[in-house]
């Protein structure tokens, strides 16, 4: 007994031991606390997310409405991560954000779910109802557009009838006229079926709802009411207008231009009205509810809603697979960041002023933009922010774009962002660079003329090489500024015992106090072919003494010479203490403001042209699964100059991708072998000196 | 306590008494200085010392057993087990002190390597952050005492050295398969508990720069029931 209590006693003491660990395991596992160290700030939300919750009030949920099942495990977890962060977010003042998970696969999550949408369509009943009413005039005036088409046919006939050989091309007129009748009569005709699917979509009874809600779709009858009022409004415009000619017009009898008149007077008035309606329904911003439909009837969407309002992030924009993540050159890591992202813009959407829409004014001789790798990790990141960016060719589209598709209402502030074409180009299938620089130039003029805020960027130029003026000093000097693009800054480097040329400038941004320089203070940019630019305005980059620079006039063949090949270059620029000067202080992008109108207008210049395209920002380098970008402060500037030049300066902040990733020093090759042999070779042979001394010591 | 703490000064200076201690830190500091400036020490390319961690997880696999393996065989082999036993310190006393001792030897270990830090600091540019890098040493000592802990194990079953090294290696190794290749085939309800068995992950999660109380509390956890494994199989050998 005793034997076998010693044995028992043992394996009872590791049995309790083992319980009580796993029960403390648990525990820790139950109240987890978090601190992170990250080089990449993985578990921190950005300053900009901070920024965003700071604004909120009153209770507010992130609900995740997903087919769990459907969600790979580390997906799921890491969402539920970002919500947790935004949950525990310190930046909540007076706030709350309660993340809430429903799964769609079980009851009670269908359940939670179907009692959400109830709320918040009970909650915008009274907008959908305004909008009802809205749809149902400019229904009820297409019908009587339609009740009138048979007898304005009959008198189309009839002038048709009356217009004889006085009048001039009379057997034209006629043969119009009479084809504007019939279709005339093909509007009353054909105006039954549109009107009887739109009230079918007014129709709570009848309209598809909201999930299993029954709610009238004012939405879904202004979509179907778009194609048929465009062509009944073309329509009626035309006929209104010949009408309106061809009554005014002297050689027709009296008789008939009376009759016609009188016609056109009634067309026009038709024509005004519902236009005027037409007009206002296409301008109709959808209700919350209706909006986050579309992204529930995929299944799979996250809503946030609080007190100012509620919007819907798809599921498949928030965690994107590997694919669509390599499609955007980011790793799995990157995810996270992402739908902070994501989740912080749409918040900010309810609760901060509208997002600008960015133009990018170019100078090539076609489109790029969703084509080419040339813009699209800038519209990406604009994009997160809800920023639309649209492409204006200037070269070969003298008017702006439009964009109503983007801003129906004519609210959100424009930018434009230019990129210029290089004005040594030769002529090739196209026009020469300098006729494409010229007329790029002409279109940021009339833009700075009429006050429009503009990000320009600058390219060296040989023009006033040549005795002509630049065209971009000329965009430059409405603002009080002027830019060295005859002489670039040129720097150099040893890289195994050969000198190289140095076109591209890394810096790291000062401090400064502007808002621009506050959003870039201590990131590392890359500024390809830096030009300085003088005169008034704040400088938010500058160069130093350090960067080992000066400004090269004799730089046109390296311009020309491919990257690859400029080591082959048998006399590469170089310092001319004669010609050239040294930079010592010289700013490379500046922010200015003036005064148009009683306006202020504003301009921020970057003293280099590509620092913003993919060949740039889409340097990155993998940092605990990341791709860490080397050069941050790139798409900090950019986004921080949209909103300073939007007037929405109270929106910059770093973003959760900003922050300098450190990066080994360039040395010599003669250096980096000495430093490796030394740390290799150094620590070991200190600890065995030490271990000798100490043997020596203890005798 | 000043029992236990007089055994770990003496056994670390038993370390110490012999070449080989000195030559274990000076091979362990050569290996990951080879490595931090072959693979580091890139010019243009990230200043992280997460690989040199990630090397350092798995030396430590193979020195931390090797340590632990003479703590108590060596005294149970030249019988001097008994003498210390008698002296009014306690079986908790002895397994403490001879695991602490060995821990002080892990650190002596990890000392040098702090070169590796200073060295990225004056390299790179800007400076890295020192959290990730504490974050990372942290990560290395947790693992370092999980395989102590094994090896402590094995040392007081064995008499024998090699019998407690490979027998500890091959436990690790043993949980190792367990908490990833089995938990990955388990049924449901057991592949979580046998997932939380694993050491490389919450380790890999510190080395990351991810600090949770999880990640530190898990290694410390299993380090106790190793070490009350330790004292046990020492109390049943005594007895037997």
């Amino acid at each position: 007994m005793r034997r076998i209590m010693k044995l028992c006693a043992p394996a009872a003491f590791l049995g309790l031991m083992a319980a009580a660990l796993v029960f403390a395991g648990l525990l820790v596992e139950r109240y987890e606390r978090r601190f992170d160290v990250t080089a990449t700030a993985d578990h921190r939300l950005s300053e900009r997310t901070r920024l965003v919750l700071s604004e909120l009030r009153g209770d507010w949920r992130l609900v995740l409405a997903v087919d769990a099942s459907t969600l790979a495990g580390d997906r799921f977890r890491r969402l539920r991560d970002v919500l947790e962060t935004f949950a525990a977010a310190e930046s909540l003042d007076g706030a709350a954000i309660e993340p809430v998970v429903l799964d769609l696969s079980d009851p009670r999550g269908a359940t939670g779910y179907r009692e959400l949408i109830e709320d918040l369509a009970e909650s915008e009943r009274g907008r959908i109802e305004a909008q009802r009413e809205r749809v149902e005039a400019v229904v009820e005036e297409l019908e009587r557009i339609a009740r009138a088409a048979p007898r304005i046919s009959s008198e189309l006939g009839a002038i048709a009838t009356a217009i004889d050989e006085r009048v001039p091309s009379a057997e034209a007129n006629r043969t119009f006229f009479l084809q504007q009748a019939a279709a005339v009569r093909g509007i009353g005709e054909d105006t039954g079926p549109v009107v009887e699917a739109v009230r079918q979509r007014l129709d709570p009874e009848q309209a598809p709802g909201v999930g299993s809600i029954q709610i009238s779709r004012p939405d879904l009858a202004s979509a179907a009411l778009s194609q048929p009022t465009d062509a009944v409004l073309a329509q009626i415009g035309t006929l209104a207008r010949e009408l309106a000619r061809f009554g005014g017009s002297a050689a027709v009898p009296t008789e008939l231009r009376e009759r016609t008149l009188v016609l056109a007077g009634e067309v026009g008035q038709f024509r005004d009205r519902f236009a005027q309606l037409a007009d206002a329904i296409a301008r109709m911003p959808r209700p919350d509810v209706l909006r986050i439909a579309d992204a529930l009837a995929s299944g799979e969407a996250m809503i946030v809603a609080g007190p100012a309002g509620v919007t819907a992030i798809d599921l498949a924009a928030l965690l994107p697979d590997g694919a669509a993540l390599e499609a955007l050159g980011l790793r799995a890591a990157d995810a996270r960041q992402r739908a902070e992202e994501l989740i912080a813009t749409a918040i900010g959407s309810l609760v901060l002023a509208e997002p600008p829409i960015v133009v990018l004014v170019h100078g090539e001789t076609q489109r790029f933009l969703g084509r080419a790798p040339v813009f699209e990790r800038g519209r990406e990141r604009l994009g997160l922010r809800g920023i639309d960016v649209v492409e204006w060719p200037a070269t070969v589209e003298r008017e702006r774009p439009s964009l109503t598709d983007f801003d129906p209402a004519g609210t959100r502030p424009v930018v434009y962002l230019t990129l210029a074409p290089d004005g040594t180009a030769a002529a090739g299938a196209g026009s020469a660079g300098a006729e494409r620089l010229r007329t790029w130039a002409d279109a940021l003029i009339d833009v700075v003329e009429s006050g429009d805020p503009l990000l320009l960027t600058l390219n060296p130029s040989v023009l006033p090489s040549f005795g002509d003026a630049d065209p971009q000093n000329e965009v430059l000097s409405a603002f009080g500024l002027r830019a060295g693009t005859d002489r670039p800054m040129l720097g150099e480097r040893r890289e195994a015992g050969d000198r190289v040329v140095l076109t591209d400038l890394e810096t790291i941004a000062a401090d400064s106090n502007h808002p621009l320089g506050r959003a870039v203070s201590g990131q590392r940019l890359l500024l390809p072919w830096p030009v300085g630019i003088e005169g008034e305005g704040a400088a938010v980059v500058r160069t130093t003494p350090a960067d080992g620079l000066w400004f090269e006039d004799e730089w046109l063949g390296l311009w020309r010479t491919p990257r690859n090949q400029r080591a082959l270059l048998e006399s590469p620029p170089e310092f001319d203490q004669g010609s050239d000067d040294l930079v010592t202080d010289s700013t490379l992008v500046v922010a200015a403001q003036r005064e148009l109108d009683g306006e202020l207008a504003r301009l921020v210049a970057v003293g280099s042209n590509a620092w913003h395209i993919d060949q740039v920002v889409g340097q990155a380098a993998l940092i605990d699964g990341r791709a860490v970008p080397f050069y941050p402060g790139n798409l900090e500037l950019l986004e921080a100059a949209v909103y300073w030049l939007a007037g929405q300066e109270t929106l910059i902040a770093p973003s959760a991708r900003a922050g300098t990733s450190p990066t080994i020093r360039i040395v010599d090759a003669q250096h980096l072998s000495l430093i490796r042999w030394s740390l290799a070779l150094g620590p070991a042979m200190l600890v065995l000196l030490v271990g000798l001394a100490w043997r020596w010591a203890r005798g | 306590m000043i029992g236990t703490m007089v055994i770990a000064i003496r056994e670390l200076r038993s370390f110490f008494r012999l070449p080989v201690g000195w030559v274990v830190i000076a091979l362990f500091v050569l290996l990951m200085g080879a490595g931090f400036s072959v693979a580091i020490i890139q010019p243009g390319q990230p200043a992280t010392l997460r690989t040199l961690f990630g090397w350092g997880w798995w030396m430590m696999l193979v020195i931390a057993p090797a340590v632990s393996m003479r703590l108590l065989s060596e005294e149970l082999r030249a019988g001097t087990i008994e003498p210390l036993a008698t002296a009014p310190l306690g079986d908790l006393s002895i397994v403490l002190g001879k695991y602490l001792g060995g821990v002080l030897f892990l650190v002596c270990l990890l000392v040098p390597t702090a070169a590796y830090p200073i060295a990225l600091h004056l390299l790179s540019d800007p400076a890295p952050d020192i959290g990730p890098i504490l974050a990372g040493y942290l990560a290395l000592l947790l693992s370092g005492l999980v395989y102590l802990a094994f090896g402590l194990v094995g040392s007081a079953l064995t008499s024998s050295q090699t019998l407690a090294y490979l027998g500890s290696l091959l436990a690790i190794i043993g949980i190792w398969l367990l908490s990833t290749e089995v938990a990955d085939r388990a049924p449901e309800w057991l592949a979580p508990w046998l997932v939380r068995l694993d050491v490389g992950k919450p380790v890999a999660q510190l080395a990351r720069g991810e600090v949770t109380t999880t990640a530190i509390a898990g290694p410390l956890l299993g380090t106790i029931w190793l070490l009350c494994l330790a004292y046990v199989c020492l109390g049943w050998r005594r007895w037997r």
